[in-house]
């Protein structure tokens, strides 16, 4: 951007982000048609094993109910497992919706707006898996209310407020609960989109929850601000909530959990294994869906290179463990960070340690984050090593402790990997039905994005009425 | 009573804003402009007041934390207090998670509470006006037609002037 002559010479960042010198009217068309026809054979083969997933995970939980967590493969030196490696999986998988939704938001980041929507869903849906499993880890659910504090019969018996089991219960709510005022605030203006261009029932439904929007400039101008401000709050609340699952561990004294670096390295870990999942969904979205000129190959190569980032703040989390443990002439921790990898186990870290570390290393290659095929290959292999990462400092660090007579194995039984199953059933189906009846793409804020996007260069070729929309931002605001 | 709207339709932002401009310059009062996304420019051009909804957070977000802070320390000193190794009963360090999420949660909440409440959303509600494409891919400037005698026609000639798309008048029943 040297002279105005070499205007020609876009600034990629200064492109419209959305393809294809779209108008309006064909935003509202492009993303509002998939709501109204009947879904393809894919939405119902994907509806199907989900539902399956689901039924499968949700009779574990019932016999779960009626029998204890003795169906689980717990021991008393391995007393969480499956069911926390799964709930922090799912939180962590959350992050990234809340990444780009806030975040990236407050860092005026404009490519976000194509993906954003569907990444809070994600979010909310996550968290949902995420909060199934300590409540079926308690055994009796139906005591969960013994955590809130209130004045009760039973002493009055109050919470610790100096627990980090407690912090979780109202991080994961308070996440849980302005995900969702965020994510739906977004959705009223497409929702009311949605109900003018409906008609019978479906108009009926979308204006009860269209709040009566009319896009009114006097509302437009609290809501930007309110917008704004919960943007503002979600950020550090993200950081927040794996700060304090990963509190769950650290403030314990078992060798592979005591340390300071945590909070940093949990949220890291979970805004990578997030857009790993943000990816592997939008992937297929654009592919089944046809939103290639909205998730356009540039939205997914900010993605990789997001995912290369945090996947190297998560290698360098890995490498400080390794070398405090030996710096910290600390016999129990070097131990356990020995036994993590030629123990029994070796292949645990294996798996985490390669698909975390080593194979995203590959994504400093434009030629690789181009490449659909591979991007998800890369995505699905983090989801899997993100996975193993929570496997491996939860229960690795659990089996050997400091009494070497205590120390034990895992053995997952069908209900551990039941309840796992389910939590991606539950997943999947409630993502797949998003995407059946709520626009999957931010209607308003494509359009702000198509008017105005690439507007500084006024590269906009002119069709109808839409040219005076492409107007260059500096002569708009001079009218 | 019956109210009586002139409104007229753009095809561009930009359109809109001028056409906004120039009303409010011959004397015009804008009603309300409509949008299918939020125009900027279009609060200054309309000349809105800062919305005061921040403070409802700040307000709110404080007043939750505090809440929190207050619990804590009573159920930490005076309803059940635990002796952990001897430290203090008010720990406020290890009570800041707990009030950190209070006051997201109370500010979140409520400012999203009190922005429904301000511009009158509610569930089931349905839009005052009849706007065709406005939510969809027009902007659709509305003005009193009866803000000064025989306003309507002469704000039908100077939308028509700004270059509406289409101009049209509209009544309203409205609860006094």
């Amino acid at each position: 951007m040297q002279s105005s002559a070499a205007a020609v010479d876009v600034d990629p960042a200064d492109q419209s982000w959305v393809e294809g010198n779209k108008t309006l009217g064909q935003v509202t068309k492009d993303i509002g048609d998939h709501l109204d026809g009947k879904p393809g054979e894919w939405w119902w083969i994907g509806f199907g094993i989900s539902l399956l997933a689901l039924g499968l995970g949700g009779f574990c939980i019932v016999y779960l109910m009626f029998t204890g967590i003795g169906c689980f493969g717990l021991n008393k030196t391995i007393g969480w497992a499956f069911e926390i490696t799964n709930f922090v999986f799912w939180v962590g998988i959350g992050h990234a919706g809340t990444l780009i939704s806030a975040i990236l938001y407050l860092l005026r980041q404009r490519w976000r707006t194509a993906v954003n929507r569907s990444a809070e869903a994600m979010t909310l849906i996550a968290v949902m898996c995420a909060g199934l499993f300590p409540l079926m880890h308690m055994g009796r659910p139906w005591f969960f209310f013994y955590l809130a504090p209130y004045p009760n019969t039973r002493g009055s018996l109050w919470m610790n407020f100096r627990s980090p089991l407690v912090w979780d219960m109202l991080a994961i709510s308070t996440y849980f609960t302005v995900s969702l005022v965020f994510w739906y605030l977004g959705l009223i203006p497409d929702l009311a989109t949605l109900r003018d261009r409906a008609k019978g029932v479906k108009k009926f439904i979308y204006g009860i929850f269209s709040f009566g929007w009319d896009g009114s400039s006097r509302t437009w101008k609290h809501y930007e601000l309110v917008y704004l401000i919960l943007a503002g709050l979600a950020t550090p609340l993200v950081l927040s909530v794996h700060s304090v699952v990963s509190s769950d561990f650290a403030t314990s004294l078992i060798p592979g959990w005591h340390t300071t670096i945590f909070p940093p390295y949990f949220v890291a870990g979970a805004i990578f294994s997030g857009f790993a999942m943000v990816l592997t969904l939008m992937l297929v979205a654009r592919k089944t869906m046809h939103f290639e000129e909205y998730i356009t190959l540039r939205h997914i190569e900010a993605m990789t290179k997001v995912m290369l980032l945090t996947s190297m703040i998560v290698g360098l989390a890995y490498m400080t463990e390794f070398f405090i443990a030996w710096y910290s002439g600390d016999r129990y921790e070097q131990q356990h960070f020995l036994v993590r990898f030629l123990g029994p186990y070796g292949w645990w870290a294996f798996i985490m340690y390669g698909c975390n570390m080593v194979i995203p290393q590959v994504l400093w290659f434009k030629a690789v984050r181009r490449n659909l095929l591979l991007v998800f290959i890369i995505t699905l292999s983090t989801n899997v090593g993100m996975w193993f990462e929570r496997w491996v400092i939860i229960v690795s660090s659990l089996q050997t402790d400091f009494l070497p007579s205590s120390w034990e194995h895992y053995h997952p039984t069908p209900f551990d990997y039941g309840v796992t199953l389910g939590s991606f059933g539950l997943f999947f189906t409630v993502f797949l039905l998003f995407a059946r009846f709520l626009p999957m793409i931010a209607i308003a804020e494509i359009k702000h994005e198509v008017a105005h996007g690439g507007a500084p260069h006024g590269e906009h070729e002119a069709h109808g009425a839409h040219a005076a929309a492409a107007l260059p931002r500096a002569e708009a605001e001079a009218v | 009573m019956t109210r009586r709207f002139v409104v007229g339709y753009f095809e561009a932002d930009s359109a809109a804003i001028k056409a906004v401009k120039a009303l409010r310059a011959e004397g015009w009062q804008i009603y309300d402009v409509f949008t299918p996304y939020p125009v900027p420019g279009m609060d200054e051009a309309m000349d809105l007041p800062h919305s005061f909804l921040g403070w409802v957070a700040f307000i709110n977000g404080m007043g939750g934390a505090l809440g929190m802070l207050a619990l804590a320390l009573f159920v930490s000193v005076i309803a059940w207090p635990l002796n952990v190794g001897g430290r203090p009963d008010a720990s406020i360090p290890a009570f800041f998670p707990p009030v950190f999420e209070a006051g997201v949660l109370s500010a979140g909440v409520t400012v999203v509470l009190a922005l429904f409440w301000v511009c009158d959303l509610w569930p089931g509600k349905t839009a005052k006006l009849d706007l065709p494409r406005s939510t969809d891919d027009r902007f659709a400037v509305v003005l009193d037609a009866d803000q000064s005698p025989h306003a309507g026609d002469r704000i039908i000639g100077a939308l028509k002037a700004q270059g509406a798309v289409e101009v049209g008048e509209q009544s309203v029943r409205e609860a006094l």
